[in-house]
């Protein structure tokens, strides 16, 4: 059964206008976020991801230019809607979580007023009481204990991942039916990450909210990912569901991104890298972006910007690896696939430790010998 | 075992802070640590447990409720000394805060913001070698000098946060205070900003208090590390014992949590079930 769209991005392309040239942020991306699901958007720093996020709810900063595209919510075309229509949106259909929880947050205001309005947006006829009973019951859910004793907290007062889960509180006061959360959990430690994530996803089933979930961190995407969508210099290069993106990636960038993880850094004797850095989007190398970082480049790489080619019907990735004509490429890949495999079968990276660990002793020895 | 020099003594640390009229937050309670000289130690634990806390009293941003900080021979605690020798600290401690999104100055060019704390102590005496040098610094965190006109808000977050870096790492401090630097960022980027971060300690003798949740990363890192529950330093120790045989209950709920970057792995694991830590690092 295939599930609904609810969210349609077609041809969108956002940039920047500068002295120095055109910052092209977003180029060309499309994309779909289905019925009830959690989409994440990983790609590097820089490359978009963020932009992309704040078009869809139209909040982009001054000076960015919408040069083409469509974004449909349900049927509705996003860019027909007066600017009262998004704001009802905003506060019904589509909440956003902002990467930067200081600058989300009224320095000004209480949180719990400040998630009070939210909650009374959407319930317009409740009384005080019961509003506060919702605000407590979603502090209680983002894990801040003694939620009684915090409601009169400024944001001032909390710490950097409480912040964090508070402007999560107020993304969620609303039981939006699209969520989209901008890099949500990079100040929480791993427990209460896994805590929030868990809530998170209980909530995606209870009401079906659709997700997109815009993250670094890989161990993130495979908690809790049912698609995931790769972003690079400004373009979306590989999507497909999370097994497909994990055991099965096509794009030279996404093998990069699996084996930069610190988790599979064994065999490697340190952290392995992609070679260089983020390119400049002013404007955007021609071709494939990430052809000048990529070992596996081909020419055609660095004239033509590849298309998307079909690896299974829900995945699909940009790389003139997987055009016909590159089957001697392709052995790479293999070589490649079957390297991963065994990575991943031995697992850990416990070698890497030891050896710091013995250059360490080594290091201790030499002080105490006079 | 020779002992190292320590550079930070931390004795019995407490900050209390009030909320309303009667309550009080113990975001610190009664720490004590030391950070030797050319260490790295990481700081890990649950969100609000006191870790900014800790690392803004180390900078004198805030005042302790109770206890001792001695800083090479400078007692922090005392108003006194801290003006007498103001220039040494200003110039040999730095701090990346957490939000530093929001503590960059967002009228500032970035080329401004990276040079300022240099100008502030004169490092440069020409304008033209200040300039070159700040380039540099940007370079090193994978900017380059298109990016010396703009302002904080034309930036993406983890641009933002690697000019947090570039920043504190151009003074050469010999004490940094590095409050989640590497958070915002993606593996790639952190990889190599790990990078910098040793060459600060090996090249430049310069001791870190590393404030992170990435537990893989501290463990990569650090030399040794201590971790915080609701305002108490639970367990502290070298990096490996902490990690092969953690005591604290805390300590090995943490590192059972850690995400495994496996879809297949994490769905066996299911998200509830306690994975044995040995095997998931
Ligand atoms: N207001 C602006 N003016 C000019 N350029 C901008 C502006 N906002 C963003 N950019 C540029 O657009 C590009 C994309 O930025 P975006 O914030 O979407 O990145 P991101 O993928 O979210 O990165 P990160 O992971 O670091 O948050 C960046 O290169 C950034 O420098
Ligand atoms: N100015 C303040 N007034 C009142 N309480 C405060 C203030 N600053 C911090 N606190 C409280 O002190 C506790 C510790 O905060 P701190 O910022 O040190 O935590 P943290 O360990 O850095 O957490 P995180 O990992 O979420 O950043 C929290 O409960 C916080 O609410
Ligand atoms: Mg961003
Ligand atoms: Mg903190």
């Amino acid at each position: 059964m295939k599930k609904e769209n609810v969210l349609e991005i077609h041809n969108l392309s956002v940039s920047f206008h500068r002295a120095e040239g055109e910052t092209q942020a977003v180029r060309d991306v499309s994309l779909s976020l289905r019925q009830g699901e959690v989409l994440a958007l990983v790609g590097e720093s820089g490359c978009g991801k963020s932009v992309l996020c704040k078009s869809l709810i139209r909040l982009l900063p001054k000076g960015a230019d919408v040069k083409s595209g469509s974004i449909r919510m349900e049927g509705k075309e996003l860019s027909q809607l007066s600017e009262k229509e998004m704001c009802k949106l905003r506060g019904e259909g589509i909440s956003m979580i902002f990467q930067d929880p200081l600058t989300s947050l009224n320095p000004t205001m209480t949180i719990g007023r400040q998630i009070d309005e939210t909650v009374k947006l959407h319930h317009p006829s409740w009384k005080k009481e019961r509003r506060k009973e919702r605000v407590l019951e979603l502090l209680k859910l983002v894990g801040i204990e003694e939620a009684g004793k915090r409601y009169d907290s400024y944001p001032y007062q909390f710490s950097g991942g409480m912040r964090q889960r508070c402007v999560m509180a107020i993304a969620l006061a609303c039981n939006p039916k699209i969520l989209i959360a901008d890099e949500p959990t990079t100040a929480l430690d791993v427990t209460i990450q896994a805590e929030i994530l868990k809530q998170l996803k209980e909530i995606q089933q209870k009401l079906g909210t659709s997700i997109l979930f815009v993250t670094h961190d890989l161990g993130v995407v495979a908690q809790i990912a049912d698609r995931v969508a790769v972003m690079y210099a400004g373009k979306i290069v590989e999507y497909g569901m999370a097994e497909e993106i994990f055991y099965d990636a096509r794009h030279p960038y996404t093998w990069g991104l699996l084996h930069a993880l610190p988790y599979y850094a064994k065999e490697r004797g340190g952290l392995e890298i992609i070679p260089g850095f983020p390119p400049h989007l002013t404007p955007p190398p021609a071709g494939d972006a990430f052809a000048i970082r990529d070992q596996y480049a081909l020419r055609m790489d660095y004239e033509q910007m590849p298309p998307f080619f079909a690896v299974s019907e829900t995945h699909y990735a940009a790389t003139w690896l997987l055009d016909e004509r590159a089957a001697e490429a392709r052995k790479l890949i293999e070589e490649r696939k079957s390297r991963n495999r065994s990575i991943r079968e031995e697992g850990g990276n416990k070698d890497k430790y030891e050896e710091k660990k013995e250059q360490k002793e080594q290091k201790k020895e030499q002080e105490d010998s006079p | 075992m020779s002992k190292q020099e320590v550079l930070v003594d931390v004795q019995n640390l407490s900050r209390h802070f009030l909320l309303g009229k009667h309550q009080i937050v113990k975001a610190v309670d009664e720490v004590s640590f030391q950070i030797r000289k050319n260490e790295i130690f990481g700081l890990v634990g649950e969100s609000g447990s006191g870790k900014s806390t800790v690392g803004k009293c180390l900078m004198n941003i805030c005042q302790p409720t109770q206890g001792t900080i001695c800083y090479d021979g400078v007692n922090l605690c005392d108003k006194r000394e801290v003006k007498a020798q103001k220039r040494k600290l200003q110039q040999e401690r730095q701090i990346i805060f957490q939000d530093s999104t929001s503590a960059l100055n967002q009228r500032m060019r970035v080329e401004d913001i990276v040079a300022e704390p240099l100008r502030i102590q004169h490092i440069f005496s020409e304008k033209s070698q200040l300039k070159q040098f700040v380039k540099e610094q940007l370079e090193e965190v994978g900017l380059d000098e298109s990016y010396l006109n703009r302002r904080p808000s034309e930036l993406s977050g983890g641009q933002r946060q690697r000019i947090a870096i570039a920043r504190a790492f151009g003074m050469k401090p010999r004490l940094l205070i590095a409050d989640e630097p590497i958070a915002s960022l993606d593996v790639s980027i952190q990889a190599q900003i790990i990078r910098l971060f040793q060459h600060l300690q090996q090249e430049h003798d310069c001791a870190i208090l590393f404030i992170a949740h990435d537990l893989s990363m501290v463990r990569f890192l650090s030399d040794r590390v201590g971790v915080m529950q609701k305002g108490r330093l639970v367990e502290v120790g070298e990096t490996e014992e902490i990690f092969s045989a953690p005591k604290h209950p805390y300590t090995k709920k943490l590192l059972s949590s850690i995400p495994i970057p496996d879809p297949r792995a994490v769905r066996k694991a299911g998200i509830e079930k306690e994975v044995c830590h040995e095997d998931v690092i």
